[in-house]
């Protein structure tokens, strides 16, 4: 197929033209890449990542999972950090267990890793801490949602970047909301089928009822549902007047789909995953908000400036924001270079994790914080964010909030 | 009522993807379980034709029609004819093959993030007001209407015309429909285009109903209870089939548990397998063909 034949295809995909030489290196992520070096130089840090990049999670995994590896190839190119570049070995767990253990199986005994990164399911966790721990290696979950052993009293060697928590996402949204509803409001809440989504708004629902508010109940989809009306039907006909939403992007929003469809008009309230810009700029809804860690791309500040060159460089079809979380995942890593001597161990590695503040760059409210009891962040920065009918654009509807993470 | 809505809405769901088990089994025997991917497959070429070849809404639907044709007959030409005369589970097995080829294909195509169709064609999915407690989406009415209109359409083709007796013949007795003249693969393509031009029917208005991605491919999972209740056979057992799936998930979402929603329609679906294992309306002789 010559090459303006298969432009043409490719135009198919969202009416932009991707070159090919791009179209191929996405291909070679989303297969399962196995390019780790036999031997590390000396000079070389070895990073495994497990990320879903098929499956039914990749389309909240994958896009962070590129925005990682886009990250440390620039710094690659760049000439690494301290005279030390970063070599990842990606291996596709299509967010499922059996494959994240024989992933990290690959990464300690083949590869010979000295940090593991996370992009994935929580499904994959448990297999990953078990052979990470057994052989000393810090992991890193970036992208992936956090886990609880990495908040206080944190476990050792895991450590965590990403921007969303359940339960800290949740505390910042049912204060947000406080905030703008009346203090005898009926809140609904909505979750998926997955232990975090349900643990996060049965907690929410507690902390709203301690605020004396009223609640129409949690309705709980089973992951994979086709139609999300019935839900939404349920929790209008209990008089909710607004709706806390945390489960996957795409869940999230069609729930507030199916109450809008119903002709709901109450504010919604839901995470801050890596589509909502996108996504809510599409759907112009003045009356949905979104609570995140995380900077939209319309503030065009100079991180986010580099972060849409990068992508725009790279040729790839995907989303800025999409990358976020990874792209974070990816100053951590520079983070840790920086303040790594000459020994690049996974010993020396977790050494300075285990103490250490990263700069942002602008990216979040903050900087991540660990420290030998906290390995997820002492503070963490929440913003919101809407859609202005009067501006004809997104803006910020209350500015960086920190909470204290105890 | 606002629940008799959502039931009659989810029952149009699950018939118009049914449909498209039901004609290919009636005709060929063939449990197609690449349906649910040709059905999502039909979102995407909406995607790719408003994206990349028409900016008017209608032209692109009418395109992505014409395409799923060509995808429905391409199926069977270069696929399921070579699996004609074959064991049963032989042919079944190269449709999971295919639905996992085809969801694979899709994800490198159009990547892994959920598309919003009716934002990239303009379609203004408004909520409809039935009656003052009663509303539904536009893309909601319209999936009623076509299920109604392709229903009527397919048990009209089916009992009144040439071809559709000819399908019919095939389905009931393939080797005497050979020897009286019926060109077998003439028909088995035709089952397949029909059964592809339904299926991606459904995922077009699923799509300017909610959003697409691959998962929801899941949704031909969820309809196969639908059409093996009434019967694989069987087009009035399809509809019949989905209403009794689709008003039992909806009536445990409100009364009883949303988590049984899911499980249940596969119990009824083990119970009916027990009972009465050709479904409500399927023709008995069906079991041992099974």
């Amino acid at each position: 197929m010559t090459a303006r034949a298969m432009n043409f295809v490719l135009s198919l995909m969202g009416g932009k033209t991707v070159k090919i030489k791009q179209f191929a290196k996405s291909l070679a992520l989303s297969a399962t890449v196995a390019a780790g070096p036999a031997l590390a130089a000396d000079d070389e840090v070895v990073i495994g990542v497990s990320a879903a990049l098929s499956g039914w999670a990749a389309g909240t995994y994958a896009a962070p999972a590129e925005g990682l590896k886009l990250y440390l190839d620039r710094l690659n190119e760049a000439g690494g950090v301290n005279g030390k570049t970063v070599s990842l070995v990606i291996y596709d767990d299509q967010g499922d267990a059996s494959r994240a253990a024989s992933n990290a199986k690959r990464f300690l005994t083949q590869d010979d890793v000295q940090m593991i990164i996370s992009v994935s399911t929580s499904a994959t966790f448990a297999p990953i801490i078990s052979q990470a721990t057994r052989r000393k290696v810090p992991v890193l979950f970036a992208g992936s949602v956090c886990p609880a052993e990495t908040m206080p009293p944190a476990k050792p060697l895991l450590y965590c970047s990403t921007g969303f928590s359940a339960v800290h996402d949740s505390i910042a949204m049912v204060d947000y909301l406080r905030d703008r509803e009346s203090s005898d409001a009926t809140v609904g809440f909505s979750a998926m089928g997955i232990p975090i989504s349900r643990a996060g708004m049965e907690e929410a629902e507690r902390m709203v009822l301690k605020a004396d508010m009223k609640s129409a109940g949690v309705e709980i989809a089973p992951p994979g549902t086709a139609d999300y009306t019935s839900f939404a039907t349920k929790l209008i006909q209990n008089g909710a007047d607004s709706v806390l939403s945390w489960a996957p992007w795409a869940v999230q929003i069609r729930f507030v789909d199916a109450l809008r469809k119903q002709g709901w008009k109450g504010n919604a309230y839901v995470g801050h995953l890596a589509e909502a810009e996108l996504e809510m700029m599409k759907m112009k809804d003045p009356n949905l908000f979104t609570l995140g860690t995380n900077v939209m791309l319309f503030e065009d500040s100079e991180a986010t400036q580099a972060l849409v060159n990068a992508v725009k460089e790279s040729g790839s079809n995907l989303h800025p924001e999409a990358i976020l979380d990874g792209w974070v995942g990816g100053i951590v890593v520079e983070g840790v270079l920086e303040q790594l001597g000459e020994d690049t161990s996974a010993e020396a590695i977790n050494a300075v994790m285990r103490n250490i503040e990263i700069d942002t760059k602008g990216l979040r409210g903050g900087p991540i914080t660990w420290t030998d009891d906290n390995h997820f962040r002492e503070t963490i920065y929440y913003r919101a964010y809407r859609w202005s009918d009067e501006k004809g654009a997104m803006e910020i509807a209350r500015d960086w909030k920190a909470y204290e993470v105890e | 009522m606002q629940i008799l809505a959502n039931i009659v809405v989810l029952t149009s769901l699950y018939a118009l993807v049914a449909s498209g088990y039901v004609l290919v089994y009636k005709v060929s025997r063939v449990l197609n379980l690449a349906h649910g991917e040709l059905m999502i497959l039909g979102a995407y070429l909406l995607v790719a034709t408003s994206a990349g070849i028409a900016s008017d809404p209608l032209v692109a639907i009418a395109l992505t029609a014409m395409f799923s044709i060509v995808v429905g007959l391409s199926v069977y030409l270069l696929l399921m004819r070579k699996m004609t005369g074959q064991p049963v589970l032989a042919a079944v097995l190269t449709t999971v093959a295919l639905g996992i080829l085809l969801r694979g294909a899709m994800v490198l195509i159009w990547g892994p993030q959920q598309l919003n169709v009716a934002a990239m064609i303009s379609f203004d999915n408004a909520s409809i007001a039935l009656t003052d407690s009663v509303r539904v989406s536009t893309a909601a009415l319209w999936l009623v209407v076509c299920t109604f209109l392709v229903y009527l359409g397919l048990l009209a083709f089916l009992h009144m015309s040439r071809w559709g007796m000819r399908m019919r013949a095939s389905g009931q007795n393939a080797l005497l429909a050979a020897q009286r003249g019926i060109n077998l693969h003439t028909v088995y393509a035709l089952a397949w285009t029909l059964s592809t031009f339904s299926g991606s029917l459904t995922g077009v208005l699923v799509t300017l109903d909610s959003r697409i991605d691959v998962n929801m491919a899941v949704i031909g999972l969820k309809a196969f209870p639908a059409a093996l209740v009434g019967g694989l056979d069987s087009l009035p057992g399809a509809l019949i089939g989905a209403g009794v799936i689709a008003a039992l998930e909806v009536l445990l979402i409100h009364y009883v548990n949303p988590l049984l929603s899911d499980v249940v329609p596969f119990l009824v679906l083990i119970a009916i397998l027990i009972v009465r294992p050709w479904g409500l309306y399927g023709t008995k002789e069906e079991l041992n063909r099974v």
